[in-house]
C-alpha cells in the first residue's frame, strides 16, 4: 500500500501545483516583513528585528512542511485513508458486506437488466455508417409500385430503398429450414451503410426481374453463415435454394449486423427483383394495393429531415398517380392522392417491438427503481445501527464532515460491489428476459452488449443510491453532539432522533414492498384474466399444421382439390376427430381484410376503414375442428361449390355492427371493391378470437368458403381436433400424412396452444418479473424488520431484565415487544391503503386490465412512530 | 486538542477584529492571553489553511496599513455558525468541568 500511497501523494501535490507553494511563500514573506517592520519600529535593530521574527515564526522549512502537508492531506491522502479504513471495516464484517453487496447487486442488476433492453431496443443506433443520416417513411408500408417511382426520384436525397419480411424454407445442401428472409432493394446496403465482411452486397444490376447477370443472388447475415454453413470460407462459391430457385452467395455480412430492423434479425436477403421466381403466381410485385414492404432513405449530407420531407412532397402527386390501385372508387382515389409522405428519423432503425414493450418495460423500470428504494432504506437502517462508532469519534473531535466522507467512501465502496454484481446479473436476467420474450412464432433477436451508455447508466444508479443510503443517514447519526454521544453509550433514551428515523425508514421499506406487491398482484391478475378470458376457441385439443406448396406445383384453381384431399388424410389418422382447411390459422398473426361495400344492396356509409371486416376462407367442419359455437343457420357443407349460389358465415360481432344486432340469415353482403361478390349468409357463429393481441376484442368476421373461391394461395392451413393420444406423436404423424398426400409440401405443426402462450408471452413476462420483485423487496424489508427489532431488543435489554424481576411474564415482554413492532406494519398498511384507490390504480389501469371492486377508503392517521 | 483550540481561537479573533493577515491574528492571540501563550508563529500558518479547506473563513491578498502586500482572512458565514457552535461547546464543557473540580472530598 505504501508505495502506492506516495504515488498517489505525488500526484496530489502535482496537482495542487507549485502555485499554491509560491503563493505560502509570498504570504511568509508579507508575515517576516510586517514582523520585521513591528520590531523595528519598537526599536530594535533591522538585523536583531529579522533575527527575532524568523525565530518566532518557527523555522520557514519546517512551517512550510507543515503547510504542504496540510495541503496535501485533504486533497488525497484522506481519501486513501478513507477507503482503506472503509475496506477494512467491511472485511472485519464480512457478513454486512456480503449482505449489503448482495442486496445492492440484485437492486441495481433489475433497474441494469431492463436498462440493457431499453437501451438494446430504443436507444441504441444501428452498427451503419453515419446511421443519423437514415430516415423512414413514415406509416404503415407501401406497395412495390411506390417503392420503384420513388427510387426513379432518388436524386432527391442521399439514396432510396426498401426492404420487406417473410419466413421461408430455404434449403442448404438439401436440408431445410424456415428461415427469416429479406427483399431488399439493389443497393440496399449501401443506403443502410453496412459493408459486407466477405464479397459484396445486392447491387442495383442484381435487381432485376428474374434475377441479374450472375442470376439471382443472397446475402447472408453472420450468424446465419455460422449457423448454416459451418463458417465455410468457400461460402462465395456456394448457394442455397428457396422454393426451387438456387440463389448464389455473393456476400455475408459482418458480425454484430441484424438488418434495420432491431429485434428482428435477418437470415438470408434477396432482391426484390427475384419474388416472382419464389412465389411464382403469387407474386405481389407488381400489385398496387399490396402493401408490404419498408421504405428508406439516406439524407444528403447536411439535408435535414424537413428538406428532404419538401422535396419528397413536390414529388408526390407524380408518384401517387402513377401507382394508383386500378379499383379504387372515387373517393378513395382522393384520399390515396392527398396522403402526405411524411418522414421520421432512423437512426435507431425501425422496431415493431418498441411500441409493443414500451409500456411492460416503463412498468418493470418502476418495480426496479421501488425495489432499489427499499434496498436503499434497508441500508441506511444498517448503516445507521452501526452510528456508534460514529458518535466515539465525534466525541474524541473527528469533524462531522470527516465522518461524513467516510460513511460515503464506505458506501461508494459497497455501491461499486454491488454495481459489479449487479451488471453480471444484469448480463444474465436481460437474456433470459429476451428468451422469455422470444417465440417459435416470433423469435426476439437483440444485440446487448454491454456499452457505455449501460455502463454510464449503471454506475449514475450506483452513485446515486450510495448518495442516497450513507449521506442521509450520516448526517443524522453525525448530527449529535459530543456530550450527547458519551451520554447515548451509557443509557438508551427514550425518544431519541436516531430510534425515530430507522422506525421511519422501516416503514418506508414495508410500504414500498407492499406497493410493489400490490402491483404484482395487479399483474399477475392481469394475466390471469386475459389467460382466462373467454377465446371462443378450444386450443387445448387442436393442432395446426402450416403446409406451403411448391412454386407452382399445383395450378391454382387445382389447389382446393389438393387441400382436401390433405384434409381427408389428416381426419383419417388415427386419434383425430374431424380436421379442417383454412386460409390462415385464428391467433397466428397473420389476417386478411376487406371492406364491406353493401348489405342487401344498401351501401354503408364512410371510407374504406370504417367498413373493416376481418376475413377466412375455411372448409367445412372448421368451426367443429376449433369448438366455435354455431349460433344460428349451418355450417358450410360439401355442397357449397362453384356452381352453388356464393355463402358466407359471420360472427356476433360482425351481426352487431353492421347488422344493428337483427338476424343475419338469408341476408346479402357485398364486399372487396367491383369485383366482390354478394353472398348470402346461411350462419352465425359466436365471437372467436382473430389477433394474435388478446387485448383486441375479436372483430367483426366473414367467413367464406374455400370451395367457392376460384383461386387459392400456395399457403394453407389444415387443423386437426385430438380426440385421444399424445399429441407430440400425432404431431409427427400428421405432419408425414401431409407430407406423403402426392405433393411436395413443406409442413411446420404447432399446437393451437403455443399461439395462445404466445400471445400471453407480454402478460407473462411483466407477472413474472414483477411478482419477483415485489418477493424480493418483501425480503429485503423483512430482513430490515428484523434488524430493527433485534437492534431495539438489544438496547432495552437491562429494562426487560427490570421488568422479568418485577414479574413480567415471558409472554408479556415478547407481547410488549410485539406491540411495539406492529405499528410499522401496520402503519405501512394504512398508509397505503388511503393512498392506493385513487392515484395508482389510475395510473395502472390504463397498462392492467383490471376489474375491481371500489374499496371502503379507511380513515385513520397517517404515519405513527414509537419509540 | 490543542489543533481545535487554535481553531476556536483564530474564529474568534476574526470576529472580533474582523479581517486580518496571519501575522496580526498571532499577535492579536499572543497579546490576549496576556503573553501566556508563547508558541512558534508558523504554527498559525497550517491552522489557518484548514479552516479554509473546510469553508469556515476565506482568504484573499490585499495591503496592510503600513503599505505592505499581506493575505487577509475573513470569516464566512459557516466559520461563525461553527464559531457559536463550538463557543456553546466549550462554555458547557468548562462549566461541566469546573463544577467537577469544584468538588470537595465527602468526609
Amino acid at each position: 500500500m505504501t508505495p502506492l500511497r506516495a504515488i498517489v501523494a505525488r500526484l496530489g501535490a502535482a496537482l495542487a501545483g507549485h502555485r499554491r507553494d509560491r503563493d505560502f511563500d509570498g504570504e511568509l514573506e508579507s508575515h517576516l516583513a510586517l514582523h520585521i517592520d513591528d520590531n523595528v519600529s519598537g526599536g530594535m535593530p533591522p538585523d536583531e528585528a529579522r533575527r527575532m521574527a524568523l525565530a518566532r515564526l518557527g523555522g520557514v522549512n519546517s512551517v512550510r512542511e507543515a503547510h504542504r502537508e496540510q495541503r496535501r492531506f485533504t486533497v488525497v491522502d484522506a481519501l486513501v485513508r478513507d477507503v482503506r479504513h472503509g475496506a477494512r471495516l467491511l472485511r472485519r464484517h464480512p457478513l454486512f458486506a456480503i449482505v449489503a453487496v448482495l442486496s445492492l447487486g440484485l437492486g441495481i442488476g433489475a433497474n441494469a437488466a431492463v436498462f440493457t433492453i431499453a437501451n438494446a431496443l430504443m436507444l441504441r443506433s444501428l452498427p451503419v455508417h453515419e446511421p443519423e443520416r437514415l430516415a423512414l417513411l413514415s406509416n404503415d408500408s407501401w406497395t412495390y409500385p411506390i417503392l420503384e417511382e420513388l427510387q426513379r426520384h432518388r436524386a432527391l436525397v442521399a439514396g432510396v430503398a426498401g426492404w420487406a419480411n417473410d419466413a421461408v424454407v430455404v434449403r442448404v445442401d438439401g436440408r431445410g429450414e424456415r428461415d427469416a428472409l429479406q427483399y431488399v432493394s439493389g443497393g440496399f446496403f449501401e443506403v443502410l451503410g453496412a459493408n459486407p465482411r466477405l464479397g459484396r452486397t445486392i447491387s442495383i444490376d442484381d435487381d432485376r426481374r428474374g434475377g441479374g447477370i450472375d442470376g439471382p443472388v443472397a446475402v447472408i447475415s453472420h450468424a446465419y453463415w455460422q449457423r448454416r454453413f459451418g463458417g465455410d470460407a468457400a461460402i462465395l462459391s456456394r448457394a442455397l435454394t428457396i422454393d426451387g430457385v438456387s440463389f448464389a452467395v455473393v456476400g455475408v455480412m459482418p458480425e454484430g449486423f441484424f438488418g434495420p430492423e432491431v429485434g428482428r434479425a435477418f437470415d438470408v436477403a434477396v432482391p426484390f427483383g427475384t419474388e416472382p421466381l419464389v412465389r411464382g403466381g403469387d407474386s405481389v410485385l407488381d400489385r398496387r394495393s399490396t402493401w408490404w414492404l419498408n421504405v428508406l432513405f439516406r439524407l444528403g449530407p447536411g439535408q435535414s429531415i424537413a428538406d428532404a420531407e419538401q422535396a419528397l412532397r413536390a414529388v408526390q402527386p407524380l408518384v401517387r398517380e402513377a401507382t394508383m390501385p386500378e379499383h379504387y372508387r372515387p373517393q378513395d382515389r382522393e384520399r390515396y392522392l392527398s396522403g402526405l409522405f411524411t418522414l421520421e428519423p432512423a437512426s435507431t432503425g425501425r422496431s415493431t417491438l418498441r411500441t409493443r414493450y414500451e409500456r411492460p418495460l416503463g412498468i418493470l423500470a418502476m418495480a426496479g427503481v421501488l425495489v432499489l428504494l427499499v434496498t436503499c432504506a434497508n441500508m441506511a437502517n444498517l448503516l445507521l445501527a452501526r452510528a456508534h462508532g460514529m458518535s466515539t469519534r465525534l466525541a474524541l473531535g473527528a469533524s462531522r464532515s470527516r465522518l461524513i466522507r467516510q460513511l460515503l467512501v464506505e458506501g461508494l465502496l459497497l455501491a461499486g460491489g454491488g454495481a459489479l454484481a449487479g451488471l453480471g446479473l444484469s448480463w444474465f436476467s436481460s437474456r433470459l428476459i429476451v428468451g422469455m420474450i422470444s417465440t417459435a412464432d416470433s423469435p426476439v433477436h437483440l444485440e446487448m452488449g454491454a456499452d457505455w451508455r449501460v455502463l454510464a447508466f449503471t454506475a449514475c444508479v450506483a452513485t446515486v443510491t450510495a448518495l442516497l443510503f450513507s449521506v442521509v443517514p450520516s448526517m443524522r447519526a453525525t448530527n449529535v453532539s459530543p456530550n450527547d454521544a458519551i451520554r447515548e453509550q451509557s443509557r438508551a433514551v427514550a425518544g431519541e432522533g436516531r430510534l425515530m428515523a430507522t422506525h421511519a425508514l422501516v416503514v418506508a421499506q414495508v410500504a414500498l414492498s407492499l406497493a410493489l406487491l400490490v402491483v404484482a398482484g395487479l399483474l399477475v391478475r392481469t394475466f390471469t384474466t386475459l389467460s382466462s378470458q373467454p377465446l371462443g376457441l378450444d386450443p387445448g385439443r387442436v393442432l395446426v399444421a402450416d403446409v406451403s406448396l411448391g412454386r407452382d406445383s399445383v395450378e391454382p384453381d387445382a389447389r382446393y382439390a389438393f387441400y382436401a384431399q390433405m384434409r381427408s388424410a389428416a381426419a383419417g389418422l388415427p386419434g383425430v376427430d374431424v380436421a379442417a382447411t383454412s386460409s390462415f390459422a385464428p391467433m397466428s398473426g397473420a389476417g386478411w381484410n376487406t371492406a364491406v361495400d353493401t348489405i342487401d344492396g344498401r351501401s354503408l356509409p364512410g371510407g374504406d376503414r370504417e367498413r373493416v371486416a376481418w376475413l377466412n376462407a375455411v372448409s367445412s367442419d372448421f368451426f367443429a375442428t376449433y369448438g366455435t359455437a354455431l349460433r344460428a343457420g349451418r355450417a358450410f357443407a360439401a355442397t357449397d361449390d362453384l356452381a352453388a349460389p356464393p355463402v358466407a358465415i359471420v360472427n356476433d360481432a360482425f351481426v352487431l355492427r353492421y347488422m344493428n344486432g337483427e338476424d343475419p340469415i338469408g341476408r346479402l353482403v357485398k364486399e372487396g371493391g367491383p369485383e366482390g361478390q354478394a353472398r348470402v349468409v346461411v350462419g352465425r357463429v359466436a365471437d372467436a378470437r382473430y389477433f394474435r393481441d388478446l387485448r383486441r376484442e375479436p372483430p367483426p368476421t366473414l367467413y367464406v368458403p374455400q370451395s367457392q373461391l376460384p383461386a387459392l394461395g400456395s399457403s394453407v392451413v389444415v387443423s386437426v381436433r385430438v380426440r385421444s393420444g399424445n399429441p407430440l406423436e400425432l404431431e409427427r404423424a400428421l405432419a408425414s400424412a401431409l407430407e406423403n398426400a402426392g405433393q411436395p409440401v413443406t409442413v411446420r405443426v404447432r399446437p393451437l396452444e403455443q399461439s395462445v402462450r404466445g400471445a400471453l408471452v407480454q402478460e407473462r413476462l411483466v407477472a413474472t418479473v414483477g411478482g419477483f420483485f415485489g418477493a424480493l423487496a418483501l425480503l429485503i424489508a423483512g430482513v430490515g424488520l428484523y434488524g430493527v427489532t433485534a437492534y431495539s431488543v438489544s438496547r432495552r435489554r437491562a429494562e426487560l431484565g427490570i421488568r422479568l424481576t418485577l414479574g413480567a411474564t415471558p409472554a408479556g415482554i415478547v407481547s410488549l415487544v410485539f406491540t411495539r413492532v406492529a405499528p410499522c406494519w401496520s402503519d405501512s398498511v394504512w398508509w397505503w391503503a388511503r393512498r392506493w384507490p385513487c392515484g395508482w390504480r389510475r395510473s395502472c389501469g390504463r397498462c392492467c386490465t383490471i376489474s375491481s371492486r371500489p374499496t371502503p377508503a379507511p380513515s385513520r392517521a397517517p404515519l405513527r412512530c414509537w419509540s | 486538542m490543542w489543533q481545535g483550540t487554535l481553531a476556536l481561537m483564530i474564529l474568534k479573533t476574526l470576529d472580533v477584529m474582523g479581517d486580518l493577515h496571519g501575522y496580526g491574528i498571532a499577535r492579536r492571540i499572543e497579546q490576549t492571553s496576556g503573553d501566556q501563550l508563547v508558541v512558534n508563529y508558523g504554527t498559525i500558518y497550517p491552522a489557518l489553511l484548514k479552516l479554509e479547506q473546510e469553508g469556515s473563513i476565506s482568504s484573499a491578498w490585499g495591503v496592510s496599513e503600513n503599505g505592505r502586500k499581506a493575505k487577509y482572512y475573513r470569516l464566512t458565514r459557516a466559520g461563525r455558525r461553527q464559531l457559536a457552535a463550538a463557543t456553546q461547546e466549550w462554555q458547557d464543557t468548562t462549566a461541566i468541568m469546573s463544577r467537577f473540580l469544584a468538588q470537595e472530598r465527602e468526609s
